[in-house]
């Protein structure tokens, strides 16, 4: 698979997508944070012209991780939506028809408006899912025992270099016992980490993970 | 009464108080009486606002017939707040003396609400306001109404808004004023520059009409003006390089010694800053008569820096060019000008400060902070000799303001895009604006996009059915007038002491290199930093002995076109005759030195040096251009001469001239024999050359926010917009790989090109390089000319590769250090 990366994670095999997503070998499951659904569409109500056509590039970069892994479940790790429903909504849905393995949601800070106009049985909400050493949550978590997956952060470096010059980009940050997850939405912004604190980090270039440290 | 009795009252009037018009006024009143437009050159303090409220006065009685005056007349506007009261003061004055009975209002910034709001019930017959609060009033509803009787439009300090998008906005403004007010004439008033016709027809924009009825009135007077350098009492001791120019602390104190009060300019805030400790720390007696004004320091403290002037409080001020225009300041005896003024206007703006009372001259010293800016002194002199003055360049084909402009008179009356459109290309920036980029204009405001969507949920501006595009919502109204306007500040944080008392701002990037207990020099005093909380960073006294001293981004100026070329003109007089002057016989042991080890090119040659060091080989141009054109101009001849072989470079410039330094040897001959300053595909290949998306996506911070694609309300009001929050920088790269034909995105490259590059000028030079003789040094160490360019430790590294080869590259070496 061009352009991923096989990391070993708490004793565990996991690839990292250069779009921002990771799958689970052995579960056979794809992780994905912070797409923010609607954002797009929000921003246009207010009249502020984010191009239109970055919808569907979130929809293409979903597809793309799905060929790639062909995984046995999906697991959005929260802000799944940016706000209120509007038609960026609707087009997830229209999407979501056309996705075969079920779908669950862990519920991020983003994610309280109008939950209940998803239709019936469409996502699985959930709150956080422990499983076997393993805990999956939107906010980072600290639970005695457990390895925390999770997003919400939107990590991403800034990375200089000599002269003048420098370059921003997502990225994967692994510390003592978590990993955040970059945001997987267009358009979702990155905030700066601390290179320091991480054990390791990986940097989504373009169509390639690197490891950075 | 006839023009004639009118302008009668007037002289009476100059009489009385023994003054005589002089023939600049008298052309001014002639010529608006007679119903003419213009442009009036007269410089500060010269009565070049009775040249034009006299004949306003003198219309208005005329047309009333003694009835009572209604509405509002005339708009004054003035790029400075601080302007505002001096003007009207003035104006009161005359009209009270006249018996006519008007009044006048300020609007700007300052106005309270309450204030503007009984402003807008009832007008005052003058308005004085800035180009921002004329943008607010056509965004409020009725404006047309309320401005159809306007006689006048003057437009104060041109000069200084000529060259910025404010000037684009105050063109959109006189095409609309001209079409509702049918009765407007429109007035300007600059300070000399080189391009003062075209300035004019800037203003007044492209109508046949208007423009065979205007004048551009001229004042004769000049002032005396005279230039004197101070020079080390020993030149040995004058440093090859250096950018304080603090070795020279002792004359500048001797003059500040003998003058009543004395401006002390310098380039920088930074540079203010460290003059300005420097002087206190080693002229104690100066405390408490020493004060400092630049840009980011809190206003209230700038207005009684002012003040203090004015009452002839202090003896020195060290300021920057926050001072460079503005109230009239009667007892300042002498300027000191700190380093390179970069330009001959900018340099005779600021002498003018000095020497107001009649029949004095003015006195400006100037402190050169390395040797060769010694030439620089004699090159000015020159250039006042003969009148040489610099050109105020006008911003073209503005997308953003125009965007923003469009929204705006959508918000208050809204607008019929075919009657609009005809005013808009009747302003000198939008004449040559295509019906394609119109059309993308109108859908960007009205539909966010270009593409033909059948449900979109876009609201900003809505075209009704009789075809009036109009902004019906209350939020996007509000958000837009908050607004409103073309100065964007750059991620600024307020300083504050603990315990109250605000002293400025200073931008976010550098407080985000403090820790807290970390010491800095900021509005003379210096400060430990406790916290940041909101946006305000709190600080208190300290008494660290080696603080920082605090720097701000942007504001470098280049030397321009005009200086350059007397620069090398001087260079030639300088071979000629070693005694010409002062200044040359200062520079005799520095320019020996550059003789025994290079050469010094006469006005016809191009330098150029190569040298070795332990960093490794060095290639030296010198076509004093200014830095930024070198910026361009070193990282296109690097590019040029990698296609030849595989090499990588580090780059450094000034505005004499730049250096390409490589780990291998560059023979100098290649730029003759390769031809590697043609200008010859030159845009191309500084596409390759220049991280343009780097300097780009800057410069679309701005075009971002004028065009309204971020919003960035005052802080309180941006809590409701939580889930608004974007930057500029997101919406560059999703126009960069999802739009890249977005017109505000192209906008971005085409005023990197224009103003960072300034690749005209850039071309022009290489033109007049590829006729110079190219006199190529190998020197045996590196020479005198070279010494400011290779120690300046902002080095450029070339750099063409993709964004994914440039992460794995700089990857590579993080790992390694």
């Amino acid at each position: 698979m061009e352009g991923t990366l096989k990391i070993s994670i708490a004793n565990e095999e996991m690839i990292l997508h250069p779009y921002g997503a990771v799958y689970w070998i052995r579960m056979d499951m794809v992780l994905i944070a912070d797409l923010h659904i609607g954002k797009i569409e929000h921003f246009r109500k207010s009249g502020l012209a984010v191009p239109a056509g970055i919808v569907e590039g979130n929809f293409q970069r979903l597809n793309k991780v799905l060929d790639t892994f062909k995984p046995a479940h999906i697991y959005f790790l929260g802000d799944l939506f940016h706000s209120k429903k509007n038609s960026g909504w609707d087009r997830f849905f229209k999407w979501m028809e056309t996705v075969s393995v079920p779908v669950n949601l862990i519920l991020g800070n983003h994610d309280r408006h109008d939950l209940k106009s998803i239709p019936e049985g469409l996502i699985n909400m959930i709150s956080d899912l422990d499983i076997d050493r393993f805990l999956l949550s939107h906010h980072p978590e600290e639970h005695a025992g457990k390895f925390n997956i999770c997003g919400h952060i939107h990590p991403g470096v800034v990375i200089r270099g000599r002269g003048k010059s420098y370059a921003k980009s997502a990225c994967f940050a692994v510390e003592e016992n978590r990993l955040v997850l970059p945001a997987f939405g267009v358009f979702t912004g990155l905030h700066p980490i601390d290179l320091e604190k991480c054990a390791a980090v990986y940097v989504c270039a373009e169509d390639e993970v690197l490891r950075l440290k | 009464m006839n023009r004639k009795e009118v302008i009668g009252i007037a002289k009476d009037w100059f009489d009385e108080r023994a003054w005589k018009p002089a023939p600049f006024q008298r052309s001014c009143w002639d010529a608006y009486l007679s119903g003419k437009h213009g442009l009036l050159n007269a410089p500060t303090g010269s009565g070049k606002t009775l040249a034009l409220w006299v004949p306003i006065v003198l219309d208005l009685i005329q047309s009333s017939k003694g009835k009572p005056v209604k509405g509002l007349k005339a708009i004054w506007i003035t790029p400075l707040k601080s302007l505002s009261n001096e003007i009207k003061i003035a104006s009161e004055r005359f009209a009270k003396d006249m018996g006519i009975d008007i009044t006048v209002g300020i609007r700007n910034g300052d106005t309270s609400t309450s204030e503007r709001a009984r402003q807008r019930r009832n007008f005052p017959t003058l308005l004085i306001t800035t180009p921002e609060s004329l943008h607010l009033l056509l965004a409020s509803k009725d404006y047309q109404q309320k401005m159809k009787g306007l006689k006048a439009f003057v437009v104060d300090e041109w000069h200084e808004l000529i060259g910025s998008k404010r000037g684009v906005q105050i063109e959109l403004a006189t095409s609309r004023l001209l079409s509702i007010a049918p009765k407007l004439r429109v007035w300007g008033i600059s300070a000399t520059i080189g391009n003062l016709e075209q300035a004019m027809q800037v203003l007044l924009g492209t109508r046949q009409a208007v423009l065979e009825q205007s004048i551009l009135v001229r004042s004769k007077k000049k002032k005396k003006i005279t230039i004197e350098s101070l020079t080390p009492m020993k030149m040995d001791a004058f440093p090859w390089r250096g950018h304080l120019g603090l070795h020279q602390i002792e004359q500048v104190a001797a003059v500040i010694e003998k003058s009543k009060t004395t401006l002390v300019f310098t380039n920088t805030r930074s540079q203010c800053e460290s003059w300005f400790q420097a002087l206190l720390e080693q002229y104690s007696d100066l405390a408490g008569v020493i004060a400092m004004h630049h840009g980011s320091i809190e206003k209230e403290m700038r207005l009684w820096v002012e003040q203090a002037i004015r009452d002839e409080k202090l003896k020195v001020v060290v300021c920057t060019s926050s001072l460079d225009l503005g109230v009239d300041f009667a007892p300042v005896e002498s300027i000191v000008q700190i380093g390179s003024p970069k330009g001959v206007a900018r340099f005779l703006q600021r002498a003018g400060r000095s020497g107001h009372a009649p029949g004095k001259s003015s006195r400006i010293y100037f402190v050169p902070t390395y040797s060769l800016e010694l030439l620089e002194a004699k090159a000015i002199r020159t250039a006042v000799e003969r009148e040489i003055m610099e050109d105020r360049k006008p911003y073209e084909l503005s997308f953003d303001v125009l965007a923003q402009y469009l929204v705006t008179l959508a918000v208050s009356d809204g607008f019929y895009p075919d009657q609009i459109l005809e005013e808009i290309l009747q302003t000198h920036a939008f004449q040559y604006l295509d019906l394609n980029e119109w059309q993308w204009i109108l859908n960007y405001i009205s539909k966010g996009s270009q593409s033909m969507e059948a449900y979109d949920e876009f609201r900003r501006v809505e075209v009704l059915e009789d075809g009036m595009f109009k902004v019906n919502s209350r939020r996007v109204a509000m958000r837009h007038r908050m607004q409103i306007g073309t100065i964007v500040g750059d991620g600024e944080l307020r300083v504050k002491f603990v315990k109250g008392g605000y002293l400025g701002t200073v931008e976010e990037w550098f407080l985000s290199k403090l820790e807290p207990g970390d010491s800095f020099i900021f509005a003379g005093r210096v400060l430990q930093l406790v916290r940041i909380r909101e946006m305000i960073a709190q600080v208190k006294i300290s008494r660290a002995k080696k603080p920082k001293v605090v720097s701000w981004m942007g504001g470098r100026m280049t030397l321009s076109a005009q200086l350059g070329a007397l620069l090398r003109e001087e260079m030639q007089n300088m071979k000629e005759n070693r005694n010409a002057c002062k200044e040359f016989k200062a520079l005799s042991s520095f320019l020996e030195k550059q003789e025994a080890l290079s050469a010094i090119p006469s006005s016809n040659q191009l330098l150029i040096e190569s040298f070795e060091s332990r960093e490794g080989h060095h290639l030296l141009v010198y076509p004093f251009e200014g830095r930024y054109v070198h910026e361009a101009m070193c990282a296109l001849l690097a590019y040029r001469i990698s296609q030849e072989f595989p090499i990588s470079f580090s780059l450094a410039y000034n505005d004499y001239g730049f250096e390409i330094l490589s780990d291998q040897y560059v023979d100098p001959e290649l730029i003759r024999s390769k031809a590697l300053l043609r200008v010859e595909d030159m845009h191309e290949d500084l596409l390759e050359s220049v991280n343009a998306a780097e300097i780009a996506k800057r410069t679309f911070r701005d075009i971002a926010v004028i065009s309204g694609l971020v919003f960035t309300g005052p802080p309180d009001k941006r809590k409701k917009d939580k889930h608004l929050q974007s930057s500029a920088q997101m919406f560059f790269s999703v126009f960069e790989d999802y739009e890249p034909e977005n017109l505000l995105f192209n906008q971005a490259y085409s005023e990197v090109y224009a103003y960072q590059f300034q690749q005209e000028r850039m071309e022009q030079a290489m033109q007049r390089m590829s006729k110079q003789e190219l006199l190529i040094q190998s020197c045996p160490k590196p020479s005198p000319f070279s010494f400011p360019i290779i120690t300046d430790r902002l080095r450029a590294r070339m750099s063409s590769e993709a964004l994914g080869d440039k992460i794995k590259r700089m990857i590579a070496e993080y790992t390694k250090a």
